[in-house]
């Protein structure tokens, strides 16, 4: 690979991923199926921004994080990763050439009660990355988790304090610390405030985007809360059963959504001021169950809009000349209000 | 003692004066439910918003007595009134699971929950289920149960009504559970339905259904809801009137409008800013709420909200519990701050 | 902990301190907040007052096992047919000027029913010793001693005589002295069976649990074939397999092991059952992605967890392993005599006779319930307190 001189400003760039799990039947365990997780999904995360991946249950975003960091294995696809050193695919590599990659790219967990060894006090629990990666000298594991308790907003004297002391918004800062330990270049955040009180989600929102300004962080912020992905994201990618639907950045997707599914997302999100007039598109039907998805565009059972030709060809992504790229046959004829 | 909140509303349908419900544990008493007054009037929506421990849950339990050991409600009354006012119930004095009690319970006051799955009997049919509320408080018998129950399910819009009603709870999905648990609810005609965190565990367009759901189903039978949530976004949608409670006391209250838009007390303030709205810029930083809610055990004393304060006055929050007072018509306020 | 005053000191000089400092949610009790995950359960177990009781009695047992002939009064195999079928004798306490003593028992054998009978003579009498001299044994196998919790105080006379708590057997055999050889054998029996199952459990559960797969599917029905096969058809046949010149601690020892090779069954699939979920535990997760070997995610991150359920699951083992070996020798296929178990000796009440006239042969009975139920409630008690995501 080459290393290039000037850094490449996509620190990710997803190419045709696909994972897909095979559904059996029978003693012999025969394959009858797929369930297509993730369906040929294809976007960047430029380096230092946040890219919101949004999404209702079955639509993949969850899926897309694990490949991204190989917790699981895709199916096919190309997942390159963008350091100091080169470019790497990390989609195919074998865990021992992965190893070294993985101090890049971390992961803070959705639910804050049980992404903490309730064994291992603050101190071993921030300090095993740096165990793990050639880091012995017990002091200096010290002064750097002092250094990460310290960013988080902790006291470092909490280092021998276990998990159980803690409240939920407190647990996640913690998992963030661990995940600032190696100094990477992309965090993934899974859904890292839906488990939170509103009050505790706003501190650990400002404290993500603070991290990010001060580190160059680039985050994948993965959440069904449109809100809050609005206020943090710099591009948001909507996805509905395993296929991209729309990207754009906040403001386009908010004021003109391009995609049936983005409009009836974005009317559906209860919003906190009486005065609001929302678009009211309420959605009929339910989410397919994704191992026995719709013929053609997916979203065509429940798509106000749905022509014949819906219902039997799958809509590539467009991009159009701005440079959004969204995934309906009828993008140009219908008129679509978002947010007013 | 409240004053009446007059404005166009009719008397209330059910009143709660001064519930406390402490629990005793080994630990120490908690005081989950600590002076709480409500009013819940015909036809309109009572929303009660908190975060965790702020008692919401347990006020509820609390007027359909099904608070256990070592809960208990050690003070305080809940009238549900009924056509003249020598009807009037105190739900309270009322014996432990006798008669009247059951009569009330998913007869005038029905209750739906957060986790449909753990709500209905896995071993009965969904049918099964509907039809035994109908028979506990009505003379139908079987056949006329059945069609009844059949004809809520299509009221609250469910596909195929006679095929779902004898499929079992894990036969449906969410949203459709959650639509059964409707069914169950409203069939029997209650005057006061409760909510609590209906729509919590669903999706975003599915939460909308249901919320649409609800709001019809409240046109078309004149019933009340209690809706108990922590989505500051639905009680706007949903609810007319609102409670903001803390830590077990009710510390702001009034119509949407007036709390929305005109929030007195500085958590509902505090509460409100720090959710991410239209007006909120890119990357702007939230006003956060410093601190964390308190340990049951670890109340503050005087306002339990004095430790976060941002308009603390000293000497006078840490002593004693701030008086009601009120703002205009129907919006009342416990603090300090506003005592005349 | 020299690094908590380096950090004391730099927050003094306020060095670093980002404006929102967080509180504790626990504004006072900070023994609790530093409190490892043991020192929480051990708290929790000392609350639950029955399964804390039932802890100390177990303690007590095991004290008896381990100071077994401490404690007895004569060598359980001497016996004495004069002395047979003596009901239970009591200490007297401060007679004649003796602190503890006992009085002589005469037996003479009825001619019409040839029954023994026996009759206290309190004239003549012995005085007793606490901490007194007895016949001599090895303490552990390692110190020659005589020193008994019950001595004859003097030299000529002797313990196995004179002293019968609980009466005799058909031998004349003292009951009491042979219910604590007993109880030594059974529990340990039951100790060391428990131990080979626990490694048994641990090793073929982790494996299942962690790989899952076809790995998990071949286990699991080995487990089942291992489970479904008879066990007293095998016990039967085993045992007569053993050769007739074995002594009577290889058949002990041979007993244990077959025990131990069907009993970890239970253990393994509670065992296989807890890595399946704790695999995908977002912490565990999060250490593999950090790079954390197999053996450091398995023996830092998720055996850790179990200790408790495994401690839990062991004293609820213990008794099945304590009553399989009672129902064993009682029916004649495990210990036999001149060894001593609860099972030999609860084969000796296995007659109407000794409902009629000997019922205290039948005290082996309890002691077998009373630690069998202090077992069961100890695990109860350990597993409640074992749930690691409870609050204090």
């Amino acid at each position: 690979m080459s290393a290039t001189k000037t850094k490449n400003e996509n620190i990710v760039e997803i190419k045709n991923l696909k994972k897909y799990y095979p559904i059996t039947a029978g003693i012999f365990q025969r394959v009858i199926g797929h369930i297509k997780a993730v369906d040929d999904v294809s976007f960047v995360i430029p380096r230092g921004k946040t890219v919101g991946l949004v999404g209702e249950s079955g639509c993949g975003k969850t899926t897309i994080s694990k490949c991204i960091l190989r917790a699981v294995d895709p199916t096919s696809g190309e997942i390159h990763l963008n350091t100091e050193d080169g470019t790497n695919n990390v989609a195919d590599m074998r865990e021992k050439d992965l190893r070294p990659l993985r101090r890049e790219m971390q992961m803070i967990f959705q639910d804050p009660f049980s992404s903490l060894n309730p064994r291992m006090n603050l101190f071993d629990i921030v300090s095993e990355p740096l165990l793990l990666n050639g880091i012995k000298s017990r002091i200096e594991r010290q002064d750097r988790v002092e250094e990460l308790l310290s960013k988080v907003g902790l006291r470092p004297e909490y280092m021998v304090r276990f998990p159980h002391a803690f409240s939920g918004g407190q647990r996640q800062r913690i998992g963030i610390a661990r995940a600032l330990a190696l100094n990477p270049s992309l965090i993934v955040c899974d859904e890292p405030v839906s488990g939170l009180d509103v009050s505790v989600q706003a501190q650990v929102i400002n404290l993500l985007m603070d991290l990010q300004d001060e580190l160059g962080l680039s985050y994948l912020f993965v959440s069904h809360d449109l809100s809050i992905v609005r206020q943090i994201s710099d591009s948001i990618q909507v996805m509905y059963l395993g296929r991209l639907v729309e990207n754009g950045t906040p403001d386009e997707i908010f004021s003109s959504p391009k995609h049936p599914y983005t409009e009836a997302l974005i009317s559906a999100v209860p919003q906190a001021d009486p005065d609001v007039t929302k678009n009211h598109q309420t959605l009929i039907g339910e989410i397919p169950n994704p191992s026995n998805p719709p013929d053609g565009c997916y979203f065509h059972p429940r798509c106000a809009y749905a022509t014949d030709e819906c219902k039997i060809t799958n809509p590539g992504l467009t991009v159009d000349k701005s440079g959004r790229s969204f995934s309906c046959h009828n993008a140009k004829d219908i008129k679509l209000s978002g947010l007013i | 003692m409240t004053t009446k909140n007059k404005l166009d509303k009719e008397t209330s349908i059910l009143e709660v004066r001064g519930l406390k419900t402490y629990f005793y544990t080994a630990d120490g008493i908690v005081r989950a439910v600590d002076g709480v007054d409500l009013d819940i009037f015909p036809k309109r929506t009572l929303g009660i918003v908190g975060e965790s421990g702020c008692g919401k849950s347990i006020t509820t339990k609390s007027i359909l007595r099904l608070i256990d050991h070592p809960g208990r409600i050690i003070e305080g009354q809940v009238n549900l009134k009924g056509d003249t006012p020598k009807d009037t119930v105190d739900i309270t004095q009322l014996k432990n699971n006798g008669t009247q009690l059951r009569q009330i319970r998913g007869g005038r006051i029905s209750m739906i929950f957060q986790e449909p799955m753990t709500s209905f009997s896995p071993i009965h049919t969904v049918g099964n289920q509907i039809t035994e509320a109908i028979r506990l408080h009505s003379n139908l018998d079987k056949i006329e149960a059945n069609e009844l129950a059949e004809d809520w399910l299509i009221r609250v819009g469910m596909s195929n009504p006679s095929q779902r009603l004898k499929q079992y709870a894990f036969e449906l999905s969410g949203g459709q559970r959650q639509r059964a648990m409707i069914a169950m609810a409203l069939c029997t005609n209650p005057d006061v339905l409760i909510a609590d965190e209906p729509t919590t565990a669903l999706d975003v367009t599915t939460q909308a259904q249901v919320l649409d759901l609800l709001k019809e189903m409240q046109e078309k039978n004149g019933m009340s809801i209690i809706m108990i949530t922590h989505d500051l976004g639905v009680i706007a949608e949903l609810a007319d009137d609102v409670s903001v409670m803390y830590l077990g006391k009710v510390v702001e209250s009034g119509t949407i409008r007036q709390v929305f838009k005109n929030p007195k007390h500085p958590y509902t303030q505090a509460l409100l800013s720090s959710i991410p709205s239209l007006a909120t810029g890119h990357r702007e930083r939230l006003p956060i709420l410093t601190g964390t809610i308190p340990h049951p055990q670890a109340r503050p004393k005087g306002c339990p909200f004095n430790p976060r304060c941002k308009d603390f006055i000293e000497g006078t929050c840490e002593i004693s519990f701030p008086e009601q007072e009120i703002i205009e018509e129907g919006h009342l306020v416990n603090c300090h701050l506003y005592n005349k | 902990m020299n690094y908590l005053s380096r950090i004391k000191n730099r927050l003094l000089n306020k060095n670093d301190i980002p404006e929102e400092i967080e509180e504790p949610i626990i504004q006072d009790d900070v023994s609790i907040q530093i409190a490892t995950q043991r020192q929480l359960i051990w708290r929790r177990f000392k609350r639950h007052r029955l399964g804390f009781a039932s802890a100390i009695v177990v303690l007590l047992f095991y004290v008896l096992v381990l100071f077994a002939d401490f404690f007895s009064t004569s060598l359980p195999v001497k016996y004495g047919a004069a002395r047979g079928f003596m009901p239970p004798q009591g200490i007297q306490f401060f007679e004649e000027g003796h602190f503890l003593s006992v009085c002589k028992v005469n037996g003479e054998r009825d001619m019409e029913s040839f029954l023994m009978v026996h009759t206290q003579d309190c004239n003549v009498r012995e005085s007793i010793t606490l901490f007194g001299k007895g016949y001599e044994y090895k303490l552990w196998g390692l110190f020659k001693t005589e020193r008994h919790l019950f001595g004859m105080t003097n030299p000529d006379a002797n313990a196995d005589e004179w002293i019968h708590i609980m009466g005799t057997d058909k031998q004349g055999r003292d009951v009491y002295s042979r219910l604590m050889h007993g109880t030594r054998v059974s529990l340990t029996i039951g100790l060391i069976g428990v131990a080979l199952s626990i490694v048994f459990g641990i090793f073929i559960g982790s494996i299942s649990g962690y790989y899952g797969g076809l790995i998990d599917s071949l286990l699991q029905r080995f487990i089942e074939i291992i489970r479904s096969v008879p066990t007293i058809p095998l016990y039967m046949g085993f045992s007569s397999a053993f050769p007739e010149d074995w002594t009577i601690n290889q058949v002990y020892f041979m007993i244990t092991i077959i025990i131990s090779l069907f009993a970890w069954t239970d253990l393994a699939r509670v065992i296989r059952g807890r890595f399946l979920s704790l695999r995908d535990e977002d912490f565990v997760v999060a250490a593999r992605l950090n790079g954390a070997s197999t053996m450091r995610v398995v023996f830092v991150h998720m055996l850790p967890s179990f200790y408790s359920h495994v401690i839990a699951q062991a004293s609820l083992a213990l008794p099945l392993m304590i009553i399989t070996e009672t129902s064993l020798s009682y029916l004649g296929l495990g210990l036999r005599p001149p060894a001593v178990s609860y099972g030999v000796l609860l084969k000796d009440a296995q007659n109407v006779q000794a409902v009629a006239h000997t019922p205290w042969l039948f005290l082996p009975g309890v002691a077998v319930i009373v630690v069998i139920l202090a077992l069961n409630f100890m695990g109860d008690g350990i597993r409640d307190a074992a749930d690691p995501y409870q609050e204090v």
